[in-house]
């Protein structure tokens, strides 16, 4: 902090001429810390952006929910009769619950599924790096493009799954995947699980490979067997990483919307309509920008949470 | 370690079982993009192709706007990539080497901002944009997307400014050279691989990004390809073919540059909080 550096302390000369506008720097100097002259405009464009593009859109947001803006239509300020209305609101308490099992279950299998594969990673054959590369493949491409790749094998009529599970005599008829009201979101969260699991497995793998085997050897010293050896020395070493990646993880996976874009459209009967998607389909296919607003910002108390958690552990690490 | 017969069989289950499930999808559509129409909506899904054919590769590339879209991808992941490169390093160059007040706060901003969603971004921006006529250009995705490579690459390489040592950068203040120069002609050359990670992230996020690339740009000129897909699906009813190739192309770039970049993904995505 600026405050803790007495380097500005510039003995003054007395007789100089200029000596009013040093006196100004000296005091610009005490009051900015020693290098601002130079600071403030290297961090000019960083500021740009975080302050033109993500604080300025955030706040014009809260302002936006608070209006009747219409894509065309500048819109008058209209209070809280948005946030009113979405409370009222059938299509909003649902969003809210399928959210809220969605990325639930989302991230708890990604967890699951993730730390099993990071085991088992962490003891796997040769080539190891050949099997790591293997396994990011799903995260490092487009969501959107995974998401097209998993439509296409969820088809109703000619779709692999379907046409697989007719060929092993499993069922007798075509499965609608993404057009069964039981089944839709059940397929989404599979193809995020498809295609989130990597990351946890590559953070995971980094955690373990991180804990000293002296802690294991010493733990088989006193006897401990493969389960107690997992609960009390591989759990309590991977927890810091295992919040950072699940809290991180919350908020990307609650947030996105492309899956349900690409595979269901919120589809069918809303029972994949989570409010990302929900958001999207108010403010731009609806038109209505301040209705469309108020929706993430209704979530965004809940993720401040997240993000708080987050930031605390993440700036401690560093 | 020493296994016994049945943990081994156990763990090459549970990784095999691994492996099929990822690698599947991929395969799946590499191959279908190899099929013949009679056979992709034939009635029995055959896992080894019998047919091959070309043709939907060919109509990708001449029946549909997909060498437009690629290049707008490369055109918006680079610049982006550029930029974000650029002012980071002079961020993270005061933050970590001069003394100003502020520091602590521009510091965490940049967390706070790399973990804001689009979600919840996207609208405000899209009305800002359509207030500066940037909608439907590229300059306008170029500048959505550095809302979240700017943090991210401010960040990491404030990280990796620590780790350089300074003695250097002071003995040439020391001979007169400007904080300017410092930068570009010590620090920066020292930090040359967290820069060359640094791009290749912000290439790959804003390559694959689809959020603002389908809500601002509605034009299929200025599209991406992850926008740009979404409107190949209307234009034929049998398009499966070409979509599938089109997604293994696009998804070349971003494999290519993770793969490269793998040893420091982990530590990236996750700001330094999780040590690769």
């Amino acid at each position: 902090m600026a405050s803790s550096d007495d380097r500005s302390e510039v003995i003054m000369p007395r007789s100089e001429p200029g000596r009013e506008s040093k006196l100004i720097r000296i005091r610009a100097t005490r009051l900015f810390g020693r290098d601002w002259a130079i600071a403030y405009p290297f961090l000019l464009p960083v500021l740009a952006v975080l302050i033109g593009l993500v604080a300025y859109p955030f706040f014009s947001a809260i302002w936006l929910s608070l209006t009747s803006t219409t894509i065309g239509s500048p819109g008058t300020f209209i209070g809280l009769a948005n946030y009113q209305r979405l409370l009222g609101d059938r299509t909003f308490s649902n969003s809210v619950f399928v959210s809220i099992v969605y990325t639930v279950s989302a991230v708890g299998l990604k967890f699951l599924v993730g730390l099993l594969a990071a085991l088992v990673l962490n003891e796997a054959l040769p080539p190891k790096n050949l099997w790591r590369m293997l396994l990011f493949l799903p995260w490092s491409v487009p969501v959107v493009i995974n998401a097209y790749t998993w439509r296409w094998i969820y088809d109703d009529l000619s779709g692999v799954l379907s046409q697989t599970l007719i060929q092993w005599g499993l069922t007798d008829h075509y499965i609608l995947w993404l057009a069964d009201k039981t089944l839709a979101l059940k397929s989404v969260i599979v193809v995020e699980l498809w295609q989130g699991t990597p990351f946890y497995i590559m953070t995971f793998l980094a955690g373990l490979a991180a804990i000293p085997t002296e802690l294991y050897e010493a733990a088989k010293v006193d006897g401990a067997g493969a389960m107690r050896r997992f609960l009390h020395v591989t759990l309590p070493c991977l927890t810091p990483v295992i919040t950072i990646v699940v809290l991180l993880s919350t908020i990307w996976t609650a947030n996105n919307m492309q899956l349900v874009y690409v595979l269901t459209r919120g589809g069918p009967a809303r029972t994949t309509e989570i409010f990302p998607y929900l958001a999207y389909a108010t403010a731009i296919q609806a038109k209505n920008l301040g209705l469309g607003a108020a929706i993430p910002l209704v979530f965004f108390p809940f993720m401040a949470v997240v993000i708080y958690f987050l930031t605390r552990r993440m700036l401690r690490q560093e | 370690m020493r296994r016994s017969k049945r943990q081994l069989a156990v763990l090459i289950g549970i990784q095999s079982a691994l492996v099929v499930w990822t690698a599947f999808p991929f395969y799946w559509m590499l191959v279908t993009s190899v099929k013949e129409n009679g056979e992709i909506y034939g009635p029995v899904a055959r896992l080894i192709p019998s047919t091959f054919t070309l043709v939907h590769w060919r109509e990708l590339f001449y029946k549909t706007p997909f060498v437009i879209y690629f290049r707008n991808s490369l055109i918006i992941a680079t610049v982006t990539a550029v930029l974000s490169m650029a002012i980071g390093a002079l961020a993270a160059y005061a933050i970590t080497r001069l003394t100003f007040r502020g520091r602590t706060i521009a510091a965490r901003s940049l967390v706070y901002s790399y973990l804001v969603p689009p979600a919840l971004l996207f609208i405000p921006l899209f009305q800002l944009f359509g207030d500066l006529h940037l909608l439907n250009t590229l300059q306008g995705l170029i500048l959505a997307d550095l809302t979240f490579t700017v943090p991210f690459c401010t960040w990491l390489l404030v990280g990796y400014f620590k780790t350089v040592a300074v003695d250097m950068e002071e003995a040439a203040l020391v001979d007169g050279c400007t904080r300017l120069t410092v930068l570009l002609r010590i620090t920066l050359p020292l930090s040359a691989p967290a820069l060359v990670v640094v791009a290749l992230f912000s290439f790959t996020m804003s390559w694959n990004e689809f959020l603002y690339a389908v809500v601002f740009n509605t034009n299929s000129n200025v599209r991406p390809v992850t926008a740009g897909l979404t409107g190949m699906v209307t234009e034929d009813v049998f398009f499966w073919g070409r979509m599938m190739a089109a997604a293994a192309l696009g998804s070349v770039p971003p494999i290519l540059l993770y793969t490269a970049a793998q040893r420091w993904i982990v530590q990236g995505l996750t700001l330094g909080g999780v040590k690769g």
